[in-house]
């Protein structure tokens, strides 16, 4: 009997730890606008939604190799003129359609749905960042 | 019985006729179109006519196959998406960094030779272009990006 308590102890321990480590959030290398350079900045509205809905596929530890490829914020950032253009004019489509996150992962996932005030923020976000490199 | 088939077939295939669907518009004036507003070389355009714009403009040349169901609402509904993704009758009144990200794709997609479409070159052989054709859309929308930056 108190090895099977031992057991199912360590076990619910192994279980809690590993719950923990789910709930970290991501840690992001995201560069807030302030501290900025010449690199596509951050505001931080946005990079609370981006952490909150977008990092979880869209960054180098993200399970998708398909959202790797088509964005990583982190790398987003470090892409300048006609490349950072071009990428933020795709998010900005992106967004206008509702296309992002995933209907599938929505679906599975309901509370990962980006709010209209969260896609706002984004936006306002992305049409600032554009406007500084057209 | 087989006679009763082929007869049932027929009548099919003429009632479909019927649902053809409806084929997106041509129009002949694009005041707003990329030859038509852009200094581009006779040679780039000659391509941009034969590879893309039966699918990337509203100048569509409709092969009279196109016409048969059911092969119109493939063909139809692939140049509806083929305009909803770059439409080059559009291209003076797009967003700069619209124009950048599709001449950014363009190097991409028909550099890797994902464009023009297999399917569409099939049915279209003076469409498949050559390496060196490939290189010269490839070189031309890498300086043509740069010049709209400098808009």
């Amino acid at each position: 009997m108190k090895r099977f308590t031992l057991l199912a102890g360590v076990l619910l321990l192994f279980a809690a730890s590993g719950m923990a480590q789910e709930k970290e959030p991501t840690k992001i290398l995201l560069v807030p606008e302030a501290d900025a350079g010449k690199t596509l900045a951050f505001t931080l509205e946005a990079m609370s939604v981006i952490e909150a809905k977008c990092l979880g596929c869209h960054s180098p530890s993200g399970k998708s190799d398909k959202a790797k490829e088509k964005l990583q914020w982190e790398k987003l950032q470090t892409l300048s003129g006609a490349d950072a253009m071009a990428m933020l004019d795709e998010i900005l489509e992106v967004l206008d359609k509702g296309e992002m996150p995933p209907a599938k992962m929505v679906e599975k996932y309901p509370n990962m749905k980006l709010t209209e005030e969260e896609s706002a923020k984004l936006h306002k976000w992305a049409e600032a960042s554009l406007a500084k490199l057209e | 019985m087989i006679k009763k088939i082929v007869l049932g077939i027929g009548v099919l295939f003429v009632g479909l006729q019927f649902f053809r669907g409806t084929p997106p518009e041509v129009t002949a004036e694009n005041p707003d179109d990329l030859l038509a507003t852009s200094q581009i070389s006779s040679e780039v355009s000659s391509l941009f006519r034969t590879a893309c714009y039966d699918c990337h403009s509203n100048e569509t040349r409709y092969p009279w196959y196109s016409y048969i169901t059911p092969v119109s609402w493939f063909v139809f509904d692939h140049i509806n998406h083929g305009r909803e993704e770059v439409n080059f009758s559009e291209w003076a009144s797009l967003r700069k960094s619209k124009k950048v990200r599709i001449l950014k794709d363009l190097t991409e997609e028909v550099g890797e030779g994902k464009m023009p479409l297999e399917s569409y070159t099939i049915m279209h052989g003076d469409a498949q272009l050559s390496k060196e054709q490939r290189d010269l859309l490839v070189n031309w929308a890498e300086g043509f990006s740069a010049e709209v930056m400098k808009e």
